[in-house]
């Protein structure tokens, strides 16, 4: 192999050329495990995309989409989008109520992980994490009709404590201000037990020896969850909430769907639900592609600056 | 490392521009011709996409083997394979197929989705097939009102099956012991105005547990308040469209008529005989109020009711709610609007090659002897004949059988028919009901068979906005009715959002289509 | 009674006041998770009760708690009525099992793959696969492409299509760099066999990974309603969410066609809701627990201190 020499520019991409055809060469075998993976994601996730074209087309279904006809002007179906004002009026909530997500929801599987690991029973805990991830698995329709029940006028529980406090009773779901909140309580009810499971995994997986260690050196139950096990599971936790930020455009149709009533729309209607009304029946495929696309595109921005935001703070990004 | 990504990303967009260009080359025939007399019928394949229904098959039959199938292939002579779309997602399935190179030959739809697919040229002109059909011009599907409307821009695009509407209307209900304190004769009440607002105070005074009036007001998804169809037709918004006297259209939502109905409901509200959890209240809620008897009346529609047999009798002699009917207006305005008179409209997607055969399974299908079979099975197994010759149903422990034929096959309802089943439920028949209208009191005449509400045409600025038209009244009116807006506050507030949204160009544009028929 | 805490002194030889302030902290927690454990429990229990409840209890609002209101099975009967239902729960146990196998295999190959020190083009690799998260071609390209594949009516196009979410890669790749290099390290000097590596030392060690993202695909797959529903026509192929929904759509929507006469009609929704979550959550509860002895604490540390 040639010796460096300063001056010598090409020399150095030689030998950094080699050097990759000399990696290559070592990981063929790892390149023939993810070869079949790999297949799959380019030719039923990649090959798709262009698909997308859809929402520069009016899209006819049987002409297929090369045949149909290009929108006229262009940009036709996102013109409609961004015009109404009931779009950016569900924009405006679907970014709230994951915003209330991120900052209520998020941690709180966290917290319940900790709590769990710190009980000693160990068939205990094995019990009350089976038991908690169970809400899981109600289909959203009854979850309405659970909350329904407990928050209605008069017969409701909630009501009913309300007005042994000496409170005023309301109707809770038909009341914009609070609609929010009770489908972001829900949605942290429901998913709770399902998101510690995650969390669960990476804080048993903290190694006994720091904590003996700790231990050792007289830290108490708290300050050994603060100084072991947080730092600890600190990776994982940052990947989750970057991906957290990266959907703050997603929203949980189905859930809203249940809960949402014409009263509640100018807080409570979504991207999704806008999108399930004015399509209904109708299957504008170009609308529901354009409007998709842009969700797509403002995530994707979202992810990113998460992804350089965790960087900055000197944790690992998403690749 | 920046170049090979792109390259690799380009690489694969344009694999899949190349996939997809030539994955989805759809051939274009139209129909052909071909003596249909002289061809082998049992080697011509109809598919034929049924729309979902309730009934499911019995074990180790299918939608292709079963005896009403079979019964129809061999009296057809065709070999037809039916595929039934799934009862969650029909519409997205059925776009699926249309989009996939494998189209069915004939399929079912609604009328907002016939119109579309029209707009968008997916389905088969079918005048000619038609004329080289001529037994097919015999069958009810050609009575002047159902064929009519199967016409856009003077073509037939479809074969409409008719049917009239056999629901119930919506209706007052009163509880059994509630009317009888307050001697209301359940039989012959007095349904003005004043007299059901005056139950309504009499019902609190006596019975102050109770709610007075309640009904499922979730469930309102534009300006028909939910379970206040019996108020609406005394009003005469009943219609969604009305006419008005030089000849145009008025939306029922904006008239001077739908804020007097906005009024009586206000003051239900006011005076605290309105369920204050109105908006709230959902069918599971309503049946629980109806099984738990704590609601005084109800503005139940006969879908409402619990499947349970305590509470579904209405038999006024022994119901437990009995019905009091509708609302009688000024003038003596009353009764709710028909339903339109098709049912169905059976497309043939362009592109299938066998339009004409089609048309002959469709001849086949439309016959009486096809009807009966289906409809009500066989005589002596799924009914027989009482003295007037009228058809009662049979104890038939498989009542499947007759129930697949009737859900999945058969083409069209007579109206007879279908009055008969509701009137067995004890619900009378919304053709039964006495309806008097401002067409009616005032001359005007409305050209039924082209009424908007039921044959909205397919223009763009009304398919674009009528959906948040329809959210808008659903959500002011709701307001009003719940106390969250005053009533004047509230209807001018409905008003001005009404007018942003572009409602009178929307009115316009609909109204000008209906006077240009 | 002395507590056994006092009797460890620290490094400074003072006594740790860890005894009671610790044990106050420990009942209080288990307070607080068994409340929460309540809280999601009854809400299951009581729409199992439904399940059993005669369907005038049910409407009437009467079944409150966890027992069943005048107890009746009707609403089984109809889900196992024929053969449908086990036909419907074959198709799905074959879906679940060979789907989970396939996407955890690949899965654990791609994160490997990435977290490989040097390995060219794992940072566009997973840029691919992250770009999925997002972007996507939408439900009529993405049919299409399936059924170009010829996977119409399969029950393939549950599984090949859907593999190795971005998700769990991640997720497994994290575990990975969790493991300490030295390991790794100490294989590698012997020549790099990653067959071997992966065989032998990854996989052991990332149990509590596997263990979580089995039960992650475990469950998607049992519960996948959706693909079915698109791709699967013939009912031999029907999966059990699809037979469950059919059997639920047909409950409810007997009314409004006005057969009230026929059993079915006369169930209650939630009745038969309920007997349909029972039915697909049950096997779920009965492996999970088993599968949570993987969550075992700790990397095996023998191969390196050895």
């Amino acid at each position: 192999m040639r010796v460096a020499v300063s001056a010598d520019k090409p020399q150095r991409r030689l030998i950094d050329r080699q050097k990759l055809f000399l990696n290559i060469k070592n990981s063929w075998q790892i390149y023939l495990l993810i070869a079949p993976a790999l297949i799959i994601l380019i030719w039923f996730r990649y090959i798709p995309m262009y698909g997308l074209v859809i929402s520069l087309k009016d899209y006819n279904l049987l002409d297929g989409i090369t045949a149909s006809e290009w929108a006229n002007p262009l940009f036709r179906h996102f013109e409609r989008a961004f015009r109404t004002t009931k779009f950016w009026q569900a924009l405006r909530n679907t970014m709230i109520i994951n915003f209330y997500r991120v900052i209520f929801q998020f941690p709180i599987p966290i917290v319940f992980a900790l709590m769990i690991d710190e009980c000693q029973h160990r068939r205990y805990k094995r019990v009350i994490q089976t038991v908690s991830y169970l809400p899981h698995f109600l289909s959203w329709v009854i979850i309405a009709g659970l909350f329904n029940n407990m928050l209605a006028l008069n017969t409701g529980i909630v009501n009913q404590i309300v007005s042994l406090f000496g409170g005023q009773e309301r109707a809770f779901l038909s009341d914009p201000s609070l609609f929010r909140s009770i489908v972001v309580i829900a949605d942290i009810w429901r998913g709770m037990g399902w998101g510690t499971i995650v969390i669960l995994a990476a804080v048993t997986s903290v190694d006994p020896a720091l904590h003996e260690a700790a231990f050792i050196d007289g830290a108490g139950r708290l300050k050994r969850i603060w100084h072991v096990t947080l730092p600890c599971i600190k990776p994982i936790i940052v990947v989750l909430l970057i991906l957290r930020i990266g959907a703050m455009m997603s929203d949980n149709v189905e859930m809203i769907l249940q809960f949402y009533s014409p009263t509640v729309y100018e807080t409570g209607d979504v991207l999704g639900t806008y999108i399930y009304r004015v399509g209904l029946g109708r299957m504008e495929f170009s609308f529901t592609t354009a409007v998709g696309l842009f969700k797509a595109v403002v995530n994707m921005a979202l992810m990113l600056i998460a992804h350089r935001g965790a960087l900055a703070m000197g944790e690992k990004g998403l690749w | 490392m920046k170049r090979a990504t792109i390259i690799l990303l380009s690489l694969v967009m344009l694999l899949s521009v190349v996939t997809a260009c030539t994955g989805n080359a759809t051939t274009s025939t139209t129909g052909q011709s071909g003596s249909t007399t002289t061809v082998d019928r049992s080697k011509i394949t109809i598919n034929y996409l049924a729309n979902a229904n309730v009934q499911s098959f019995k074990d180790g039959e299918d939608e292709n083997n079963n005896e009403f199938i079979n019964w129809l292939k061999e009296k057809s002579g065709y070999n037809l394979v039916y595929q039934i779309l799934p009862s969650e997602g029909a519409e997205q399935k059925r776009a699926l197929i249309m989009a996939s190179p494998d189209l069915p030959d004939l399929m079912a739809l609604g009328r907002g989705t016939y119109l579309d697919y029209v707009s968008k040229n997916y389905l088969t002109d079918l005048t000619e097939a038609i004329e080289k059909t001529p037994e097919l011009k015999a069958t009810k599907c050609f009575d002047e009102e159902v064929y009519n409307m199967s016409l856009v821009d003077g073509k037939p695009f479809a074969i409409c099956t008719p049917s009239n509407g056999s629901p119930a209307p919506d209706a007052l209900c009163v509880d059994y012991e509630v009317a009888e304190e307050l001697g209301i004769d359940v039989k012959k009440p007095d349904m003005s105005l004043e007299s059901i607002m005056d139950m309504f105070a009499r019902a609190k005074a006596a019975f102050p547990d109770l709610i007075t009036y309640t009904g499922a007001g979730k469930g309102t998804s534009y300006y028909k308040l939910a379970d206040f169809r019996w108020l609406y037709a005394a009003y005469d918004v009943d219609t969604t469209w009305r006419v008005k006297a030089d000849g145009t259209l008025e939306y029922c939502a904006t008239t001077q008529d739908m804020y007097d109905c906005l009024a009586f409901i206000r003051e239900m509200f006011d005076k605290g005989y309105l369920d204050p959890g109105y908006a709230t209240v959902d069918n599971p809620i309503l049946q629980e109020r109806m099984a738990n008897r704590s609601a005084a009346f109800l503005g139940a529609s006969w879908y409402d009711w619990p499947g349970d047999s305590a509470v579904t009798n209405v038999d006024p002699n022994t119901a437990i709610f009995p019905i009091l009917g509708q609302a009688v207006g000024k003038d003596g305005m009353t009764g709710q609007d028909l339903e339109s008179t098709v049912l169905n409209y059976i497309v043939v997607p362009r592109g299938s090659d066998v339009v004409e055969h089609c048309m002959n399974y469709l001849v086949t299908l439309t016959s009486d002897e096809a009807y009966e079979f289906l409809f009500y099975g066989e005589e002596g197994k799924q009914f027989e004949f009482d003295a007037q010759g009228k058809r009662i149903p049979l104890d038939d422990p498989e009542n499947t059988r007759k129930k697949i034929g009737l859900q999945y096959y058969v083409y069209y309802y007579i109206y007879e028919d279908m009055a008969q089943r509701t009137e067995r439920l004890g619900f009378m028949s919304i053709g039964d009901q006495v309806r008097i209208d401002r067409h009616q009191i005032y001359g005007l005449d409305m050209k039924t068979k082209l009424n908007p509400a039921y044959n909205m045409p397919s223009i763009d600025i009304v398919n674009e906005g009528m959906p948040d038209i329809n959210a808008c009244c659903a959500e002011w009116f709701l307001k009003i009715a719940t106390g969250a807006a005053g009533l004047d506050e509230g209807w001018n507030g409905f008003l001005a959002e009404f007018k942003s949204l572009g409602g009178e160009d929307i009115v316009k544009a609909v109204s000008d289509w209906y006077v240009g028929q | 009674m002395v507590s056994r805490k006092s009797a460890v002194r620290g490094v400074r030889g003072d006594r740790i006041k860890t005894g009671h302030f610790d044990k106050i902290l420990l009942a209080v927690n288990t307070v607080a998770i068994t409340l929460i454990a309540l809280i999601c429990l009854y809400p299951y229990l009581n729409i199992v009760a439904k399940s059993f409840s005669s369907s005038f209890s049910v409407i009437a609002g009467k079944v409150n708690g966890i027992w069943p209101v005048e107890y009746t099975a009707e609403s089984y009967q109809i889900i196992f009525r024929g053969s449908r239902f086990f036909r419907s729960t074959w198709n799905t146990v074959f879906v679940t099992v060979i789907g989970t196998l396939l996407n955890l295999m690949f899965t654990l190959f791609v994160a490997y793959a990435v977290t490989r020190p040097v390995m060219p083009g794992k940072k566009l690799i997973m840029i691919l696969y992250i770009i999925t998260m997002v972007f996507g071609g939408g439900l009529i390209p993405t049919y299409l492409t399936v059924i170009n594949a010829g996977m119409r009516n399969s029950l393939w196009a549950l599984i090949i299509p859907s593999l190795v979410s971005p998700f769990n890669v991640i997720l497994m790749r994290n575990f990975l760099n969790g493991i300490p290099y030295e390991i790794t390290e100490s294989a590698t000097i012997d020549g790099t066999d990653h067959f071997r590596m992966l065989a032998h030392i990854i996989f052991p060690l990332s149990l509590p990974s596997i263990a979580t993202i089995s039960i992650f695909l475990a469950v998607g797959y049992w519960n996948s309603f959706f693909d079915a529903m698109i791709y699967i026509d013939a009912r031999t192929k029907q999966t059990l969410q699809l037979y469950l929904r059919d059997i639920m759509t047909n409950v409810m929507q007997a009314e409004l066609s006005g057969f009230l006469d026929e059993l079915a009609g006369s169930l209650a929704d939630d009745s038969i809701r309920g007997a349909a979550i029972f039915c697909s959550t049950l096997p779920i509860i009965c492996v999970y627990p088993f599968l949570q002895k993987y969550f075992v604490k700790g990397v095996t540390l023998g191969a390196v201190k050895g």
